[in-house]
């Protein structure tokens, strides 16, 4: 299946048996875009740590890695 | 002129030493004549043989003075003469015998069904009263019948020729129906077709089926499907569920009865599988998995299982038109084969086409 992200798609479905084809469906709905998850973030990491009370911070994902 | 139509016999000569007569016969079967010689001591001979005025110049008719057939409307049998002439005297009344099965003739009991009266050309005799003593005919026995017209003076009988067209058989309810088929017609349409029970004509005919309920092997219960009777041999039957047996029989009737019913015939209706619903379309929101997941109803199978379903893929192209990309049969998937080879499909766990296809839904992927 030649499907690529971010592509725009819409199907129809039909049945077979023993006497033949059925109709096709009608088209669904037509708002669905392919897409992946992003991908995984790098690791956080820790600034400081006092008492009880520590901080985190992170990169933000680069374009790229969003995918989409 | 037959031996036995013989009436009232007159003397119209006597003691005459002529060898001739002169005088008129009015009698439409012509006058018979039988002469004697009686000598003066009194001795008398024999009657001599029978001579008939018109013996000579009579045709065979085409048709018996008297017929019988059986009557379309009752189980009976209908007897028809024609009318007795009046050529110079006038008929008085009449009398319609049977033959019996030993082949006298009787007329007992005959009187409640045909009048005396001269002027009547017909009348119809029951067929049990025929099965009856002293009759005592049975199914296909010639109904043979004669009418004895009494004149003033003399009687003459007419009886139903035996030239195998004027005679009727005594009819009986309708034999089995043997050939029943039923075969599939358009539009999913089943035509059921008959050949009559025998060489009998204008029987009717009642066709039963079960409506779809049950099968051949559970005892169906039948209703009617011919109301009222048909005369056809044939009947369409349309407005069929796919899937069901249907069973067809039929049985002739007259109007002596019903005959059994045939052997029951039995066709399914199959039709490809139905319209399946609008599917639906969805993203995919799994890490690593690239598609979308198409959900649609369960479809309608026609009767007959699922072999084959087809998924045509539309891609929205830079005009924002959807183009025809590819179209994926779910033939030979291993879960396909496995869903989809009996109706009685639960849900199976997601995964990634090729993979794995449920009854209602699969993924597309990348």
């Amino acid at each position: 299946m030649d499907l690529a992200v971010d592509d725009v798609v819409a199907v129809k479905v039909k049945a077979m048996n023993g006497e033949g084809d059925g109709p096709w469906s009608l088209e669904s709905n037509k708002d669905v875009k392919v897409s992946l998850t992003p991908e995984a973030m790098d690791m956080p990491g820790m600034i400081s740590k006092t008492g009880d009370s520590i901080t985190i911070t992170w990169a933000a994902l680069d374009e790229d890695k969003t995918n989409g | 002129m037959s031996e036995g139509r013989y009436g009232d016999w007159r003397t119209v000569s006597k003691y005459s030493s002529r060898t001739n007569f002169i005088g008129n016969c009015m009698h439409p079967d012509g006058c018979n004549f039988r002469v004697r010689t009686e000598t003066e001591c009194g001795s008398v001979s024999p009657w001599s043989g029978v001579a008939n005025s018109s013996a000579q110049t009579t045709q065979t008719p085409n048709n018996s003075m008297v017929r019988t057939f059986s009557s379309p409307t009752e189980c009976g049998v209908i007897i028809q003469w024609d009318r007795a002439p009046s050529n110079g005297s006038r008929p008085q009344s009449l009398q319609v015998w049977i033959q019996k099965r030993s082949g006298e003739f009787s007329s007992t009991g005959v009187s409640q069904y045909c009048s005396t009266a001269s002027e009547t050309t017909q009348c119809t005799i029951p067929s049990a009263v025929l099965r009856a003593s002293p009759f005592l005919l049975t199914t296909d026995d010639d109904v043979v019948a004669k009418v004895t017209v009494q004149y003033s003076s003399w009687k003459v009988t007419y009886e139903t020729d035996s030239n195998g067209y004027d005679v009727a058989k005594l009819g009986s309810k309708p034999k089995k129906v043997t050939t029943i088929s039923v075969e599939k017609a358009e539009n999913s349409s089943i035509d059921v077709t008959w050949n009559p029970p025998s060489d009998e004509q204008n029987l009717q005919y009642e066709l039963v089926w079960n409506n779809g309920v049950g099968t051949l092997d559970e005892f169906p219960q039948y209703v009617p499907l011919t109301q009222p009777y048909t005369f056809a041999l044939r009947y369409n039957r349309g407005n069929l569920r796919p899937g069901k047996e249907y069973v067809f029989k039929v049985r002739a009737i007259n109007s002596c009865g019903s005959g059994e019913f045939s052997e029951p015939s039995k066709l399914s209706i199959n039709q490809a599988p139905s319209r399946p619903d609008t599917p639906v379309v969805s993203s995919i929101l799994e890490e690593d998995k690239c598609g979308v997941k198409i959900d649609w109803n369960k479809i309608s199978e026609g009767g007959t299982p699922i072999t084959n379903i087809f998924i045509d893929v539309l891609k929205k192209d830079a005009d924002g038109v959807f183009q025809p990309s590819d179209i994926t049969e779910l033939l030979n998937k291993p879960d396909f084969v496995k869903n989809f080879g009996s109706v009685e499909v639960g849900n199976v766990d997601m995964a990634m086409c090729p993979d794995a296809i449920t009854e209602k839904s699969c993924f597309i992927t990348c």
